[in-house]
This record gives structure tokens, C-alpha cells and sequence, in this order.
């Protein structure tokens, strides 16, 4: 009798969340499977069975997508975790304030939201009047026309990029690195190692389960890519700069094609899963004390 | 070189908050006038405020993140509570739900759930907004580690001195649970405040758009005047500068409670 009363009673303490789940959530998440197998545009919806998936794997604009999205990716993830451990590594020792002050400033990028610092880095990347093309003429070097072409497009993205996401990575890091006692890399000192070797041999071992989470999180962010691209250069020149999630966009609320949009949606879910899967056996492994 | 790292990153936002004070011309020279101490004028924001609806837009944003984290505090407290102190009927089950959608990438939703909306005729309005946006699941985790360190002990007397469940809830839970939720306000209201995606998916209408779609407005427009575009830019950073100023403590420890175990 009473297990029955608290049943209802956690039940009823859960209604908020389960309404939410329910309705934004899991139904959702089913819906999104099955229109994945239908022809659903904005006039009709007919079951169409794998075409979507189909006509995803063979498209070419689904490919560069892809590719883009890969390239970003290879570039960011690395990127990211080297300057984060870097930072966190450079100030973990440091007094608070100066500590506080440095996860601050990286910080500001993101409180600025995406749209007005995509607005600021346009102006200074301008090939006409821009900052860097000042800079570059004062050092005597070519004007470049950065957004017009692939190579030097992905640098200012990734740049951009780079600046929102490192804040997280470097106060979860430089919090891990408090946590390890110093008596090991004082130990390890005593027994002769080195600066460095203290560092790949002791330190970063022991930031295993941050890593992992870190690494998982910098993945699912660079698979989620969206605004920086659309607004700088609109996925453009020729679809060189288009991430996934525009291609999604793109297809669902500008062509209308909701069942295609919803089988790539599929597809970057499952590729997320497979690699979250991926880093966790490769980094979860017992650290010996 | 640190310090390096530092100034690249702020420099667009001293660049966004001292050119929007600067005329035109100064900033179409080269190399741009940016001396904080010359020719300041307020005439950019004077443009931004008439030339798209600027103010509007902070209405709607600042609705659509204060709504949302009212909503969102209701569920994690409540879903929390009863994960760390109730035992009930598929209770794991509904625990990895919560972990299940931690990690799930949005973009598989998005299509689904603008179409579900659409059905429940939410599109287009602020709650649906609201409704849509928030993800609760680390919120719930958070409140969950929270409420399980209140003795069990307590609860126990409370409900011996014949106080009923929302009443045991609210005196003693919720008291407790505050540092939780205060972490958890700042981070959902910055993130619901920021959001340009999917605010710019869901609502279509002029006079529901939130302030970064009303500021990506003004970028679409005359390309040539960055100046007012500075001044808008600036105008959506000043409450979040606040916050972050006013509550960096619990910014730190929110990130870090939910990933680094200890």
C-alpha cells in the first residue's frame, strides 16, 4: 500500500518531465525514423521504403556535405583538445585569479552569441577593407579574398569555431588537473623524469575519463556545425563549406523534402553513435595507480 | 603566448563594442579608426534601434529565455527530486532515458519535432518556442546529485510531523536544491538567449523573432554598414556580459559537476 502511494506520488512529481519527453522527444524520435522511410514533402506523404537512404548515399551534394563536415571535423577535434590541454596545462598552477581571468576571456566568445561575432570576424576578413587585408599589405604580403575559395574559407571557419569551443575544454581540464595530487608528478620528478615526460607519462593518463568526455562532446559539436557556416558563407562558394546540418536545413525547410531531411538526420545520429562508441573503447582502459 | 591566444580571442568583441560608437567613415578607412577615444557617436544604435526591431526582439528573447528557464527549473527539480529519493516502478528505465537523451545530437530531432508542433499548432509562437528548446537531462542529473544528499532522515520527520509531499517538497527539497538551480538558470537562460537555430527554424513571423534572429536581420540587409550592426551585436551581449560577471562562480561549477567525478 504504501509502495503503491509512492509510485503515484513520484509519478505525479514526474508529469512535467514526462510531458515534455513525451511529446518533444520521444514521439519525435519515432516520428523521425518513420518519415525517414517516406516520400514526405509538403504536399503528400507516401512510403517510399530505403529511398531516402538511397538517394542520400548516391547524392553528391550529400558527399560534399559529408566530406566537409569530415574535414572540419579532422581539424577541429585535434585542434581543439591540444590548445585546451595546452592552456589548461600553462595556467592549472597558477593563482586563481589569473586562472579565473583566462577562462574568462575564453569564455566571452561564447556570451557573444554566434551571429554578432560571425558579423565581426566578416569585417575583419573583408578582402577590401578588412583588418587582416590592412595587415597583410603592410607586411608586404598578397591580399587574400578569404571567403571565395575553399581552402582559406575552412580556416577562417575553423578559426571561428575554435574560438566557441574551447572555454569548456580548458575548465574542465584545468578542474582535472587540480584534482591530481602533486605528490605523483612530484614523485615522478624524484625518480628523474623530466617536465615533459611528467606530463604524457603522468598528467595525462590520469585525465582519462575528462578526455573521453571531452573528445565525445567535440565530436557531437562539430557534427552539429551550423550557424558560423550559414552566415559567413551560406554553405558556399559552390557548397565547398557545407556542414551536414545545413544540408538538413537546407533540404527540410527550404526544398520541403522532410522525409530526406529526416534519413540524413538518421544518418549523422548514427554516425555520432558509432563514433562516440569508437573513443570510448579506445580511451576507457584502467589507470593504474 | 597566452597572451596571444587571449587577444585573438577578444578582439572581435572589443572590436563589436567600440565600432559601434564609431561614424561610418571611420570605420571604412584603412586602416579602420578604432581609437576608442576619437569621434564617438551614438548614432549607430540610433540605426539599429529604427532600422530593424531591435527592441521587439528583446522582448521576445528575453520571453523566450526567462519562460524557458522558469519551465525548465519546474522539471529538473521535481524529475530530480524523485530520481535521487523516491523508489518507483521502471525507475532505471526512465533514469537511462534521461542519460539516453544527454547525448543525443539535436539535429535528429529537428525535423520531427517542427513537425510535431506544427500539428499542435505551436509553431510561430513563443512557447513553442520555449517547449522546444529546453533539454532537461542534464538538469535532472544535476538535481538529482543534489537531492541525494539530503538525509533521508529529514524527509522521514517531515512526514511524521504530517507535512504532505509538495509541502516536503517545498521547504525542505527546493531550499537545498538552489545552488543546483541557480547554476542551472544561468547556463539555460545564456543558451536560450544566444539560440539562433533553431529560433530561427521555428518562429517566422516578424514579431516573434528573438534578438539573434533580429540581429542576423540587419546583417542581410545593406551590406556596407557594419557600424549599427556593432551596435546591435553589443546590445545582446550587455545582459549576458552581466550575468557572467555577476555569477562566474557558478558558471565553473556548473560545467564541471556533471563531468569531472569527485
Amino acid at each position: 500500500m504504501r509502495k503503491r502511494r509512492e509510485a503515484v506520488v513520484s509519478y505525479l512529481f514526474l508529469l512535467p518531465w514526462l510531458g515534455v519527453l513525451i511529446v518533444f522527444t520521444l514521439y519525435p524520435f519515432i516520428y523521425g525514423i518513420a518519415i525517414s522511410f517516406t516520400n514526405y514533402d509538403f504536399a503528400s506523404i507516401t512510403f517510399a521504403g530505403l529511398d531516402n537512404y538511397k538517394a542520400a548515399f548516391t547524392n553528391s551534394l550529400f558527399h560534399t556535405a559529408l566530406r566537409n563536415t569530415l574535414i572540419y571535423a579532422v581539424f577541429l577535434i585535434p585542434l581543439n583538445i591540444v590548445f585546451s590541454l595546452f592552456i589548461a596545462y600553462a595556467i592549472h598552477a597558477r593563482a586563481m585569479w589569473f586562472q579565473s581571468f583566462v577562462k574568462g576571456a575564453f569564455y566571452l566568445p561564447i556570451l557573444v552569441n554566434q551571429v554578432s561575432t560571425v558579423m565581426v570576424w566578416r569585417w575583419i576578413f573583408n578582402p577590401s577593407y578588412g583588418v587582416i587585408t590592412t595587415l597583410f599589405k603592410a607586411l608586404g604580403l598578397k591580399t587574400i579574398d578569404w571567403l571565395s575559395s575553399p581552402p582559406t574559407a575552412y580556416v577562417v571557419i575553423i578559426l571561428m569555431v575554435l574560438s566557441f569551443s574551447v572555454a569548456q575544454p580548458i575548465i574542465l581540464f584545468t578542474a582535472a588537473m587540480a584534482s591530481i595530487p602533486p605528490s605523483y608528478s612530484e614523485a615522478a620528478q624524484i625518480d628523474g623524469a623530466t617536465g615533459r615526460q611528467v606530463f604524457f607519462r603522468v598528467t595525462l593518463p590520469l585525465l582519462k575519463p575528462t578526455l573521453l568526455f571531452v573528445l565525445v562532446t567535440t565530436t557531437i559539436g562539430t557534427l552539429q556545425i551550423f550557424v558560423v557556416p550559414y552566415l559567413l558563407t551560406g554553405g558556399g562558394p559552390y557548397n565547398s563549406t557545407m556542414p551536414l546540418l545545413l544540408l538538413l536545413y537546407n533540404s527540410a525547410f527550404i526544398l520541403g523534402k522532410y522525409g530526406y531531411a529526416a534519413a540524413i538526420g538518421m544518418i549523422v545520429f548514427v554516425i555520432a553513435a558509432v563514433i562516440a562508441a569508437i573513443q570510448f573503447k579506445l580511451t576507457v582502459s584502467d589507470v593504474q595507480y | 603566448m597566452v597572451i596571444l591566444c587571449i587577444a585573438f580571442s577578444t578582439l572581435p568583441l572589443l572590436i563589436m563594442v567600440i565600432g559601434g560608437f564609431k561614424h561610418d567613415y571611420a570605420l571604412f578607412k584603412i586602416p579602420p579608426d578604432l581609437n576608442p577615444l576619437k569621434d564617438m557617436t551614438l548614432k549607430c544604435y540610433e540605426i539599429a534601434f529604427t532600422r530593424i526591431n531591435l527592441l521587439l526582439g528583446m522582448r521576445n528573447s528575453l520571453i523566450a529565455s526567462g519562460g524557458g528557464v522558469v519551465i525548465l527549473l519546474c522539471i529538473c527539480s521535481t524529475a530530480g527530486y524523485v530520481f535521487a529519493k523516491k523508489n518507483f516502478p521502471l525507475k532505471s528505465f526512465l533514469f537511462s532515458i534521461v542519460i539516453a537523451t544527454m547525448i543525443m545530437p539535436a539535429q535528429i530531432l529537428m525535423v520531427p519535432k517542427y513537425l510535431v508542433a506544427d500539428t499542435l499548432g505551436l509553431t510561430n509562437k513563443l512557447i513553442g518556442l520555449i517547449l522546444t528548446s529546453i533539454g532537461p537531462s542534464f538538469g535532472i542529473f544535476l538535481c538529482k546529485q543534489f537531492a541525494q544528499t539530503i538525509p533521508d532522515e529529514l524527509l522521514e520527520a517531515a512526514q511524521m510531523d504530517g507535512s504532505g509531499e509538495l509541502n516536503t517538497f517545498l521547504r525542505i527539497v527546493l531550499p537545498i536544491l538552489v545552488p543546483a538551480l541557480a547554476a542551472l538558470s544561468i547556463f539555460s537562460f545564456m543558451g536560450l538567449w544566444n539560440d539562433y537555430l533553431w529560433a530561427f527554424i521555428f518562429l517566422g513571423s516578424k514579431s516573434k523573432q528573438t534578438l539573434p534572429v533580429v540581429i542576423s536581420n540587419l546583417t542581410t540587409m545593406q551590406s556596407a554598414q557594419a557600424g549599427p550592426r556593432f551596435a546591435a551585436g553589443t546590445v545582446a551581449f550587455m545582459p549576458m556580459l552581466v550575468i557572467f560577471i555577476f555569477c562566474q562562480k557558478y558558471f565553473i561549477s556548473g560545467i564541471t559537476v556533471g563531468a569531472v567525478k569527485g
